[in-house]
C-alpha cells in the first residue's frame, strides 16, 4: 500500500526549493510507509490557495520572507479560506517574533534554515499522523 | 310598678357589675400572664446575650490564641529557616574568599549542602502542613512490595544509626504479607519521622523498628521503640500538636521544626490509622502505629533470607548526545549544566519558553528538559507550541509540582515525564539513558584494551607524547583545582592507557574519574596523585 502526497513548496529562490525537495525525498525515501510525493512549486505568494485546490495539495511549506505577500499572510489567506491543510513555514530565523507569530497564525510546523533532518521528517511524519486519524 | 322597675334595674345593674368583674379577672388573668411571659422572654434574652457573649469572648480567646500560634509558628519558622541559611551563606562566602585547603573545603561544602537538605525538609513539611490544614492532602492506593519498603527503610537506619553510635534492628514479629495496598510514600513518611526522632532524642543504646501483621482485621503494626530520654506524661499528647514540641529549648538544642510529629499523626489518620504514645522519662519512648489494610497478599515470614542488596553507588553514566535545558534560574541553570555535563553529552541553555521553542525548532536535540514556571512563556505553553508545530523531540517538565494531578496534566499536555525538583540524579540520569546513546557504562571500573588492537610503533609514540601531555595537565589541574581539565586528561588516559598495555594506569585513571564523579574529591585527588607518580615512572622508562 502507498500514500499519494501533493507538496507545494512555496520558496522565491529556487535553489531553497530544490533542497528542500531533495530533504524531503531522503525522508520519503528511507521511511518505512511506502510515500509517492508529487511536488508543486511556487515562487510568489500569489494566489496560493487557489493553487492548493486546483493541484489538491495536502501539505505546503511556506517560506516566511517572499516578496509582496509573506508567508504569514499566505497562511492567514489559507486558513481564511477554511482549507484545512498541513503548513509548515520555512524561515531563515527562528526569531521570537516569527515563531510566536507563526504558532498565532495556525502553522503545523516550523523549519528553520539551514535545514535540519528531524524536523523535516517531523513534518512529515505529523502529516502521516494526521491522515491516519482522519 | 316603680319598685317593679327599679328592681329590675338593680338586677340588670348587678349583672352587668358580675360580667363586668369575670372579664376584669379574665383580663387581669391574661394580663398577668403577659407579664409573666414578657418576664420570662426577658430572662432568657437575659440568659441568650449572657451566651453569647461567652461564645464571643471564647471565640475571641480562640482567634488570639490561634493568631499567637500563628505568630509564634513564624517566629519558629523563620528561625528554622534562617539557621541553615546563615550556615550556607556563611561558608559560601568563607569558600568563596579564601583559598582553603581541600579537606577545608570539602567540610564547608558538605555543611552547605545538609543546609540545603535541611531546608528541603523544611519546605516540603511546611506545604504538608499547608495540605493537611486545608486538606488537600492526597492519598494514593499503590500495591507495593511491603518486605521491599522495609528492606530500604532498614538500609538506611542501620547506615544513619551507625553514624551516630546506636544499634538498629528491624525486628518482623509475625508473618507479614508479601503486597499490600496503602501510600507507600506516606507510610515511609511516617516510619522516618519517627524513626529520625528516635536518634535525635536517643543518646545511649538502640532503636528498633517492630513489625507486625494481624490477619483477623487486616492490621499492620508498626513500633519505633528507643532507649532515649523518654517523654514526661504532662508533654505526650502536647507533642502531637503542631509546633509543639515538648520543650521549646528543643528546637534550639536538637533542630527540627516541631512539625515533624504533627504531620506523622496526621498522615496515620488520614490513612485512617491510630498513633499511640507510651514512654517513661529516662528510659525511651514506644511510637505504635497501626494501620488498616483493606487488601494484601502473599507471605513473607521472614527477611532472613531475602539477598542483601548494597545500595548502589551513584554511577554518573558516559553518554553521547545533545541536551537543550531549559530553565530560567541561574542556580538551577549552573547546577543542572554542571551534572548533565558531567555525562559527556553536549548541553544547550535557554532561557525562557520562547527560547527554547526557538532552538528546539532549529537543533535536532536528543531530549528538552523544561522548566515549569518561567517569564515570557512558561513551560506548559512552550511544550503545547512545540506539539503544534510538531517537533517530536522528548521533553520532560523540570517542577516542583509533582502531585499526581500535576503528572497527570503535564502528560496531557505531550510532556513524556516530570523530574521533581530538586532534582534526584538518578531519575536524571535514568531519563537521559532512554534517550541518549550510552558509551561506557559498564566498563568505568576496569577498562580493558581492545586485545585486536595491535597499536603501530607510530601511534606509539604519539601516545608517550600524549601521555606526557596528560601528565603535565594533571599535574597543573590539581594545583589550580581545576577539576573539569583534570577530569578530561582522566578521561583520555582511561580510555588510551589500556591499549598500550598499560592496564594499571588505565584502571587508576577510571577509579580516580569515579571518585571525583561521586564528588569524593579528597580521595580522588589522592588517587590521581598516585596516577601522576606511575605516570612518570611509565614515562621515564620509556625515555630510557
Amino acid at each position: 500500500m502507498s500514500i499519494t502526497i501533493n507538496i507545494l513548496l512555496v520558496d522565491d529562490v529556487e535553489n531553497s526549493r530544490e533542497l528542500l525537495r531533495a530533504a524531503l525525498l531522503a525522508c520519503i525515501n528511507e521511511h518505512k510507509v511506502k510515500i509517492e510525493a508529487n511536488f508543486f512549486h511556487a515562487a510568489t505568494g500569489e494566489s496560493i490557495p487557489e493553487q492548493i485546490i486546483q493541484h489538491s495539495i495536502n501539505l505546503a511549506y511556506l517560506d516566511l520572507d517572499l516578496p509582496h505577500t509573506g508567508g504569514l499572510e499566505v497562511l492567514k489567506q489559507i486558513r481564511q479560506a477554511k482549507i484545512d491543510i498541513m503548513v509548515v513555514i520555512v524561515s531563515g530565523e527562528s526569531s521570537q517574533e516569527n515563531v510566536s507569530a507563526a504558532i498565532k497564525t495556525g502553522a503545523n510546523g516550523f523549519i528553520v534554515k539551514p535545514f535540519n533532518s528531524g524536523r523535516i521528517l517531523d513534518s512529515l511524519q505529523n502529516y502521516l499522523k494526521r491522515t491516519q486519524s482522519l | 310598678m316603680n319598685e317593679d322597675i327599679l328592681k329590675k334595674r338593680y338586677e340588670r345593674a348587678r349583672q352587668a357589675q358580675l360580667s363586668a368583674e369575670i372579664i376584669l379577672e379574665q383580663k387581669s388573668l391574661e394580663l398577668f400572664q403577659r407579664n409573666q411571659e414578657l418576664e420570662d422572654f426577658k430572662e432568657n434574652l437575659e440568659k441568650q446575650i449572657l451566651e453569647r457573649t461567652s461564645e464571643a469572648e471564647k471565640a475571641k480567646t480562640e482567634a488570639y490564641a490561634a493568631n499567637q500560634a500563628k505568630s509564634e509558628f513564624l517566629a519558629n519558622m523563620s528561625h528554622a529557616i534562617r539557621t541553615p541559611l546563615t550556615a550556607i551563606i556563611g561558608f559560601a562566602e568563607v569558600l568563596l574568599q579564601h583559598r582553603l585547603s581541600r579537606e577545608e573545603s570539602a567540610k564547608y561544602l558538605t555543611t552547605i549542602i545538609d543546609g540545603g537538605r535541611h531546608l528541603t525538609t523544611l519546605l516540603s513539611e511546611i506545604l504538608d502542613i499547608s495540605k493537611i490544614e486545608n486538606q488537600k492532602l492526597e492519598l494514593e492506593a499503590i500495591r507495593f512490595n511491603l518486605p521491599n519498603l522495609l528492606q530500604d527503610i532498614e538500609q538506611i537506619y542501620l547506615f544513619n544509626c551507625k553514624k551516630e553510635q546506636l544499634d538498629f534492628a528491624l525486628v518482623i514479629d509475625s508473618v507479614i504479607p508479601e503486597w499490600i495496598v496503602a501510600d507507600p510514600t506516606r507510610l515511609k513518611q511516617v516510619v522516618h519521622n519517627l524513626l529520625s526522632n528516635a536518634i535525635k532524642f536517643t543518646e545511649t543504646g538502640s532503636i528498633s523498628l517492630h513489625v507486625k501483621f494481624l490477619v483477623s482485621t487486616g492490621t499492620l503494626q508498626i513500633e519505633v521503640i528507643d532507649t532515649g530520654e523518654g517523654i514526661a506524661i504532662d508533654k505526650q499528647t502536647l507533642i502531637f500538636e503542631y509546633f509543639r514540641q515538648a520543650d521549646s529549648s528543643i528546637t534550639r538544642n536538637f533542630g527540627g521544626s516541631g512539625l515533624g510529629l504533627f504531620i506523622t499523626k496526621s498522615m496515620v489518620e488520614l490513612m485512617g490509622g491510630v498513633i499511640k504514645l507510651k514512654s517513661t522519662l529516662g528510659k525511651g519512648s514506644n511510637f505504635c502505629v497501626t494501620i488498616v489494610c483493606q487488601k494484601y497478599e502473599g507471605e513473607c515470614d521472614s527477611l532472613l533470607n531475602r539477598a542483601i542488596i548494597a545500595p548502589k553507588p551513584l554511577v554518573t553514566p558516559s553518554l553521547a548526545g545533545n541536551i537543550l535545558l531549559v530553565e530560567d534560574t541561574e542556580v538551577n541553570q549552573q547546577l543542572i549544566t554542571f551534572n548533565l555535563e558531567q555525562t559527556g553529552a553536549q548541553v544547550d541553555l535557554a532561557v525562557n519558553g520562547l527560547e527554547g521553542l526557538q532552538k528546539a525548532l532549529a537543533v535536532n536535540y536528543d531530549v528538552i528538559l523544561m522548566d515549569i514556571q518561567m517569564p515570557v512563556m512558561d513551560g506548559k505553553e512552550a511544550m503545547k507550541s512545540l506539539l503544534q508545530l510538531g517537533v517530536s523531540t522528548p521533553t520532560y517538565a523540570l517542577t516542583a509540582n509533582v502531585m499526581p494531578s500535576d503528572i497527570q496534566e503535564y502528560a496531557a499536555i505531550g510532556f513524556a515525564g516530570a523530574l521533581s525538583k530538586p532534582l534526584v540524579l538518578e531519575n536524571l540520569y535514568s531519563v537521559l539513558r532512554q534517550h541518549l546513546s550510552v558509551c561506557d557504562d559498564t566498563d568505568d571500573i576496569e577498562p580493558q584494551g581492545n586485545p585486536l588492537f595491535i597499536p603501530s610503533a607510530k601511534l606509539r609514540s604519539l601516545f608517550y607524547t600524549e601521555l606526557a601531555k596528560q601528565h603535565t595537565e594533571m599535574a597543573t589541574s590539581i594545583d589550580n583545582l581545576n577539576y573539569d581539565n583534570l577530569t578530561k586528561a582522566l578521561h583520555i588516559m582511561k580510555g588510551s592507557a589500556g591499549s598500550f598495555g598499560h592496564h594499571d594506569l588505565a584502571n587508576l585513571a577510571a577509579h580516580s574519574l569515579l571518585l571525583l564523579r561521586q564528588k569524593e574529591y579528597i580521595q580522588g585527588v589522592q588517587h590521581c596523585t598516585k596516577l601522576i607518580e606511575k605516570v612518570a615512572e611509565v614515562l621515564n622508562e620509556h625515555n630510557n
